[in-house]
């Protein structure tokens, strides 16, 4: 794997910042999902199927 | 590392030129990933996932429970990682544009104030303020002693060690007084009490001293936080945050989504006399408030 020395690119960037903030949401909200998960009878009832 | 490096790419973080089956790491993406000091690396909130996974069980019985759980009580990864989030924010920010923002705060700095940082963690927030500001003395407090501990020993690292004490203490029993500048970032909406917390800062401040309060970035309404940031925090808040408050006295469980309007309710319920939003960040929103 390389870093590339091409010029910075400003729109890129606030495009990845962007994708990599619905990308942590993403990973953070898979925890927040599985203690809603409807299909596991462990859970309590209140939180299945959030 | 074939498959990682390919799965980087399928995920748009590296890019593959098929004619050199060379893989790149794009010069906008070295913040996210390769710079340690980036205020948007965002390894350490993927690193998130490892405590939240791991203590997704106590966290579903707290669902059932509702007694919550302590900010103690989690996977021990949680603390270096949160330190991780937050400190290049406020590297980027703390010195260079909040305390510039408080009245006449900067000033007492620099010529030597007394400052508290209250639910300091790992303390970087308060080495921070310590390498700016040498003429003054900083004290930061946190129950959690393994944060302490690891606060301890950065200061000395850093070399600041006969500047900067740390001390196990709550946010409602600051064993010392008379502060000119007691700080609290993001922790304040992570109380059970934070309307009696906030009332014992405002009983260890000289009469003219101010407290600095970072909060979590967060419109007033649910759905002005209907955002990718907002999905962050309220994720944070589901998981960590409120259920920390719950199992606190109290138990107030303002949530990492406050907003200004609550934050300032709380302060006046506290005594505070004046209270503003001094400046803010896409991340952070901070708050003066004075005796």
């Amino acid at each position: 794997m390389t870093t590339t020395a091409a010029p910075f690119d400003q729109a890129k960037f606030e495009a990845a910042l962007h994708r990599l903030l619905n990308d942590v949401g993403s990973v953070i909200t898979a925890a927040s999902v599985i203690t809603g998960d409807s299909s596991d009878s462990t859970k309590p009832s209140r939180v299945r199927g959030l | 590392m074939r498959e990682w490096l390919a799965n980087q790419a399928a995920a748009g973080y590296l890019t593959y030129d098929p004619q050199t089956r060379r893989f790149t790491l794009p010069a906008e993406h070295v913040p996210f990933f390769a710079d340690d000091n980036s205020e948007v690396n965002m390894c350490g909130m993927f690193g998130m996932g490892q405590p939240l996974f791991a203590d997704e069980p106590k966290i579903t019985e707290a669902f059932k429970t509702g007694k919550g759980i302590g900010w103690e009580e989690h996977d021990p990864r949680l603390y270096g990682l949160t330190d991780r989030i937050f400190r290049n924010g406020y590297a980027a920010h703390l010195v260079q544009d909040w305390i510039p923002a408080l009245e006449g705060a900067e000033a007492k700095l620099r010529t030597g104030a007394s400052v508290a940082d209250v639910g300091c963690g790992h303390g970087s927030s308060t080495i921070q303020m310590a390498k700016a500001y040498p003429m003054s003395r900083f004290v930061g407090y946190d129950y959690h002693l393994p944060s302490i501990e690891a606060a301890r020993e950065a200061a000395a690292k850093a070399g600041l060690a006969d500047r900067v004490r740390f001390e196990v203490a709550a946010a409602n029993a600051l064993p010392e007084k008379n502060f000119d500048l007691i700080c609290c970032f993001d922790c304040v909406h992570d109380m059970g009490d934070p309307v009696g917390v906030l009332a014992h800062i405002r009983s260890r401040l000289k009469p003219n001293g101010t407290f600095m309060m970072v909060e979590p970035y967060a419109g007033d309404t649910l759905e002005s936080n209907i955002t990718p940031v907002g999905r962050v925090f309220y994720g944070a808040s589901t998981m960590l945050c409120t259920p920390a408050s719950l199992a606190q006295e109290v138990g107030l469980a303002l949530g990492a989504q406050a907003g200004e309007a609550r934050l300032r309710e709380v302060a006046q319920q506290a005594g505070f006399s004046q209270f503003r939003r001094a400046t803010e960040t896409p991340f952070n929103l901070i708050y003066e408030a004075r005796p």
